[in-house]
């Protein structure tokens, strides 16, 4: 196994294994996959538009990796992914849709990021 | 005596807060606030900030001791949040299909887009509001302001981070008020009235130049 492959290896177990929360994912095709794990950040840093300032934002970033994937998001395509309301494996799942802000690929050590906005449920 | 302009102030903020609708459609603050977290304004995710900016007082437009005519610019700081709008009850179903899943994504709808949807509708309601013929005065007595114009509207670029996106606008509003000057420490009824005597011009007794002020 050369180095890239270990990386990519390890990545895999880092996402899933023990910092991974559950995490629910459909395409724009309907396809649903429910069983998934990625890591999921809560607060992300980023700068303050107006004044340059680093502030946290509570922008949610959801690694998954590529791999575990049946179909990868790509840029200007609208997915749905479900995560835990707050750091647990039971925690009720709350809804995003990715669509404002363009996957972010880790292609070579194999994961992908993906930045949501939260859903207002508009049902008939 | 409280100057014009903070009475004009709150004439708009007062303006709006009367034509707020019912539900509500959006929230007035009559200052410029601390900055708020995304989240305070949801449920009601509409808000307008006003604020007096500045004002310029033409020297051609004034006599020496008043009153003064003030050139008003009001700033109405406009702030949207919103969310991705989608039909959850297909998306999380478990009875749902692919098709009905799929058809469900395609009609949702992005926070970036309702957001701004959202801001174009807020700032038709202010300018209709606002350049009403009937609010001509703002809701002041007739005559105490003149010439009550939008200026501009601007929209700035959505802040993209943060699972709501925030939107935030600029309404500048101008109008014209006369400014009458009363003195920091107000004359008191026992020294009534100021007279102000000019030189006599080349001497003519007869005719002196004078203002009087008003009080």
């Amino acid at each position: 196994m050369n180095l890239r492959e270990r990386v990519v290896r390890d990545n895999k177990k880092f996402l899933e294994g023990v910092w991974g929360l559950p995490v629910e994912l459909t395409g724009p095709a309907g396809a649903k996959q429910s069983d998934l794990r990625g890591q999921v950040i809560y607060h992300s840093f980023t700068e303050d538009p107006d004044t340059g300032a680093r502030v946290i934002s509570d922008m949610i970033c959801v690694s998954l990796h590529r791999l575990s994937l049946t179909r990868i998001p790509v840029a200007g395509e609208r997915w749905q992914v479900r995560v835990p309301s707050f750091p647990n494996e039971s925690a009720p799942l709350i809804d995003y849709l990715v669509t404002d802000l363009a996957p972010q690929d880790g292609q070579s050590i194999g994961f992908i990021r993906l930045y949501g906005t939260l859903i207002k449920d508009v049902s008939p | 005596m409280t100057m014009a302009f903070r009475t004009v102030k709150t004439a708009i903020e007062t303006l709006l807060n009367a034509n707020v609708g019912a539900p509500a459609r959006f929230r007035v603050f009559g200052y410029q606030a601390q900055q708020r977290g995304a989240s305070d304004f949801l449920g009601n995710d509409r808000a307008v900030r006003v604020y007096y900016n500045k004002g310029n007082f033409p020297k051609s437009a004034a006599s020496v001791e008043g009153p003064f005519d003030h050139q008003l610019t009001f700033t109405l700081e406009l702030i949207t949040v919103a969310q991705a709008e989608a039909d959850l009850t297909a998306l999380n179903d478990p009875n749902s299909t692919d098709g009905d899943r799929a058809a469900a994504l395609l009609a949702s709808k992005p926070a970036a887009q309702a957001a701004d949807e959202s801001m174009d509708e807020f700032m038709e309601i202010i300018f209709q509001i606002l350049m009403d013929a009937r609010n001509q005065d703002l809701g002041l007595p007739k005559y105490s302001i003149d010439a009550r114009w939008i200026m501009s509207m601007d929209k700035d670029p959505a802040i993209p981070t943060g699972k709501y996106v925030v939107l935030t606008g600029a309404i500048e509003v101008t109008c014209a008020a006369e400014e009458i000057v009363t003195g920091e420490q107000p004359v008191t009824p026992a020294d009534p009235s100021i007279l102000i005597d000019m030189e006599s011009i080349d001497g003519d007794t007869n005719q002196k130049t004078v203002i009087e002020q008003e009080l």
